[in-house]
């Protein structure tokens, strides 16, 4: 019975201080169905408690006014998912307001009228008017809809909170059936090929050596296009395989054009082999080769720029990517499927909580975070053009994401300026390259 | 498992939520309802709406609801006992039919005092009773004895319809169980600016007789009155006639367990009939209002199928929109000597705040033309929310002050749970 809709996500006390943009924006679109405007979100501020917020339907799975309403007026759809009220049954009671918990229904007493959020048939206003990112839209029925049957079994060798798994699970599901899974030495390797004679994914998965992994992929691939069949071969492989052990069969099979995926999930550091840094460790990271002593704080190097290294060798399809924003790895994951003329690439930052020394439960927190500090962008490489995929209207400091986790809590406010200014320079690299024609 | 059979007597509220309680939970149970009235299911709370006529239907369910839910509707048959030894139903006119476990949601009967049963003064209650309203010639003289809600909403719209109205209350309270005694004088005068003078202590009727078409009657004060139609507004109870002779446990209403359980092993009882726990103050008591009856049917529905739901048990509520004036009652609004009670009142712009505490906790509002979520406030007081250091605030801003209290609830609720 439950399903995924696309719903409004808001962070709840993050609004300006008089900011009340969504609700105009809201009662514009309105204003021509109902006098004097009225809006389907509310913009609250409490100075007193220094709050500022804005107020909405959830959208229930439930609805309790649906449940409550004398003449069955409101109702949800379970196609979209939105929660509507059918006016011409409606009689303005107001007994829909007085079982809202959540402030969702907007009742005019004076003309006995009740209104809401429509969630705008799928392009709400108040997203785009919002100045910040305080309230975006998150499209969670793109990804429902191309989900399958889960091929990876329940339980994982990998640790505590891994985003890696959760990525290998939601790729796994998108990929579908024909699907071979390749891994190389690394953690996510237990979970392609399985301990002993038990595998944990129920379709055809092979682990090859760091050193030859594409090619392997590409051979099968080029078996089965010989005897006529489609199926889709992907590498799923950490950062020590693709940007270091292994950078040279993957970018021998990018020139060859081997129709093959390659999945990168790059956690920056050999995480498997106990914490050592790779060649995207980022700067001033702290591992177990790259320690805090007194000559020497951390890795003292920037990270390679590994998918702008992919882009350049002028493949059909190279993207970032987190879980962190699932919806955009989805279609990012779909357009490298339908690639057939060549190879693709996707680089996954997935923070690892056991290296990175962060909290079991926070690794979709930071792959936000890294987005919304444009430490890392979200972009795409597709027919020689870059484009970035989700606008970030406001930054926040890189602070904000340096501080949830330790392996950076060596760093003083004078290197925190300076890994800010590496993020910005990265971040105007890519920026020029997307507004290149 | 093979499949039940279930009754439920009433289609109102209280059985179709619990119909759909038993289909929400994969039930696939013969499930029939059993109604005495010629109507498909209506809310009587939608009926003032009726009279005023901006309404042509207000029907609860489309035409297909009951194909859907794969249930059986029998309209106008009406049940005269119950044998719940033999697990069987006795209709009125002769037949019976069997159950394996039954739903009584029968809801309630208005009361007359034996004057006005003698004189048949007419009552409004179910959608019957509109016909003679709806057969008025406009501006038609109207008296309506009683103010309580169903008077008032009923008097306001028969105004809305163009009829002259005036209602009479029996002493000096209206609308005594949902409102502090200080906003009477608010509603009171907003009536009276609406053309309909409310008449204040004039007793119980004396005498009541039919005059030329119309009625004669006087009160107990002296007052004698003779409008084109007198409406009888004096009260409803529990429509539990029919369970005299069935052993089960009718105080003021039937008494049900928190799983809507009666006394008798597979009798549900659910909505007005039904006597349930204030959620509050843990006593029995009657709830007579739409959002209980769905409560209690949505906990019937789902354990007459098997589940285990519990009723947490009512709190008052009630919204009145007085010609575009919203007056909310929640809770025990009327509060203790012990407790911390906050007022607010401005009395040019007929603006009246109530807030009642209990241990740091809201238990009870009123408000009278306030901007406030009034579901919202609700929530406040079903969470039991530890409200302590925020009492003035809410009583100063409500609406931002519920919003901002009612995001930390949840927040620290989501937070409990992570843990």
């Amino acid at each position: 019975m439950h399903s995924f809709y696309d719903t409004l996500w808001f962070q709840h006390g993050e609004c300006a201080e008089t900011c009340n943009v969504c609700e105009e924006a809201c009662a514009e679109r309105f204003k021509d169905q109902i006098e004097n405007g009225c809006s389907g979100i509310k913009a609250i501020h409490l100075p007193e408690r220094n709050f500022h917020s804005a107020i909405f339907c959830n959208q229930c799975g439930d609805p309790v006014c649906e449940s409550y309403c004398p003449t069955g007026a409101i109702s949800k759809n379970r196609e979209d998912g939105v929660v509507r009220i059918d006016q011409d049954r409606c009689l303005g009671c107001g007994l829909c307001a007085l079982s809202c918990p959540y402030g969702g229904i907007e009742y005019d007493a004076d003309k006995r009228r009740t209104h809401k959020c429509d969630l705008c048939d799928g392009e709400p206003m108040c997203v785009a008017a919002c100045p910040s990112e305080t309230i975006t839209f998150r499209k969670s029925r793109d990804i429902v809809q191309h989900l399958q049957k889960d091929p990876l079994r329940k339980g994982t060798p990998l640790c505590l909170g891994c985003p890696a798994e959760v990525a290998l699970r939601l790729t796994l599901r998108i990929l579908g059936k024909d699907t071979f899974l390749f891994g190389a030495p690394g953690c996510a390797v237990l979970t392609i090929c399985g301990m002993g004679t038990q595998t944990y994914t129920s379709i055809p998965s092979h682990m090859t050596n760091m050193t030859n992994l594409p090619s392997t992929a590409a051979g099968v691939k080029r078996y089965y296009a010989k005897i006529g069949k489609d199926v889709q071969c992907v590498c799923f492989a950490g950062d020590g395989c693709f940007a270091d052990v292994g950078f040279q069969p993957l970018s021998g099979a990018a020139e060859r054009g081997e129709n093959i995926i390659n999945i990168c999930y790059d956690n920056e550091g050999y995480m498997n082999t106990g914490i050592q840094r790779s060649g995207t460790t980022s700067y001033l990271s702290w591992t177990t080769t790259t320690p805090v002593g007194k000559k020497r704080q951390g890795k003292q190097m920037p990270p390679k720029n590994m998918p702008l290294i992919m882009a350049a060798h002028d493949i059909p399809y190279v993207a970032t990517a987190t879980i962190g924003y699932p919806e955009d790895y989805t279609r990012k994951l779909l357009k490298a499927m339908a690639v057939k003329d060549g190879m693709s690439y996707i680089h996954l930052l997935s923070p690892c909580p056991t290296g990175w020394r962060s909290a079991s439960d926070s690794g979709v927190d930071i792959c936000r975070l890294a987005v919304e500090t444009n430490f890392f962008p979200l972009w795409e490489y597709e027919e020689g053009t870059y484009r970035f995929t989700h606008d970030v209207k406001r930054p926040k400091p890189i602070s904000e994401y340096l501080k949830t986790m330790k392996k950076y809590s060596h760093l003083d406010s004078e290197k925190v300026g300076e890994v800010q200014s590496l993020v910005d320079k990265r971040f105007a690299t890519i920026k020029s390259l997307t507004m290149m024609r | 498992m093979p499949t039940l059979k279930h009754l439920m007597i009433g289609c109102g509220s209280a059985a179709l939520s619990a119909l759909k309680a038993m289909r929400a939970q994969g039930s696939k149970d013969e499930v029939t309802l059993v109604t005495m009235e010629p109507h498909s299911p209506y809310s009587p709370m939608s009926l003032p709406y009726l009279i005023e006529g901006k309404k042509k239907t207000i029907h609860l369910t489309r035409p297909d609801f009951f194909t859907e839910m794969d249930a059986t509707l029998i309209s106008e048959k009406r049940v005269v006992a119950i044998h719940t030894e033999v697990k069987m139903l006795s209709f009125s006119d002769g037949s019976s039919e069997n159950y394996d476990r039954l739903l009584i949601a029968t809801g309630s009967e208005p009361i007359r005092q034996p004057v006005l049963e003698a004189a048949d003064v007419p009552v409004f209650h179910v959608m019957d009773d509109c016909r003679p309203i709806q057969a008025l010639k406009k501006g038609s003289r109207v008296t309506i004895l009683g103010a309580g809600f169903v008077g008032m909403e009923l008097a306001a719209a028969l105004t809305g319809a163009g009829h002259q109205v005036e209602v009479v209350a029996p002493r000096e309270r209206i609308l005594r169980p949902y409102f502090d005694p200080s906003l009477d004088a608010y509603i009171i005068d907003l009536f009276k600016e609406n053309s309909i003078p409310v008449h204040l202590n004039w007793g119980e009727a004396t005498e009541v007789s039919r005059l030329n078409g119309g009625f004669e009657a006087s009160f107990e004060g002296g007052m004698k009155i003779t409008p084109d139609l007198l409406i009888a507004a004096t009260g409803v109870r529990p429509r539990t006639a029919f369970l005299e002779e069935s052993r089960i446990d009718v105080k003021r209403g039937i008494r049900v367990d928190q799983t809507m359980r009666t006394n008798i092993p597979d009798v549900y009882a659910a909505g007005d009939v039904a006597e349930t726990q204030n959620r509050l103050t843990g006593k029995y008591g009657l709830s007579l209002i739409l959002p209980s009856a769905v409560e209690q049917g949505k906990v019937a529905g789902k354990n007459m199928v098997g589940g285990d739901a519990i009723y947490e048990g009512w709190i008052s509520m009630n919204a009145f929109n007085f010609f575009g004036h919203m007056a909310v009652s929640l809770g025990e609004f009327m509060g203790r000597v012990d407790d911390k009670i906050l007022v607010e009142r401005n009395p040019e712009a007929r603006e009246y705040k109530k807030l009642v505490f209990r241990e740091g906790r809201l238990i009870g509002a009123n408000f009278f033309n306030v901007r406030v979520d009034s579901g919202v406030i609700r929530h406040l007081i079903l969470k039991r929310a530890d409200l302590t250091g925020n009492e003035d605030l809410l009583l100063k801003k409500p609406f931002e002050t519920g919003l901002w209290l009612m995001q930390e609830v949840e927040r620290s609720e989501s937070k409990s749970l992570e843990r």
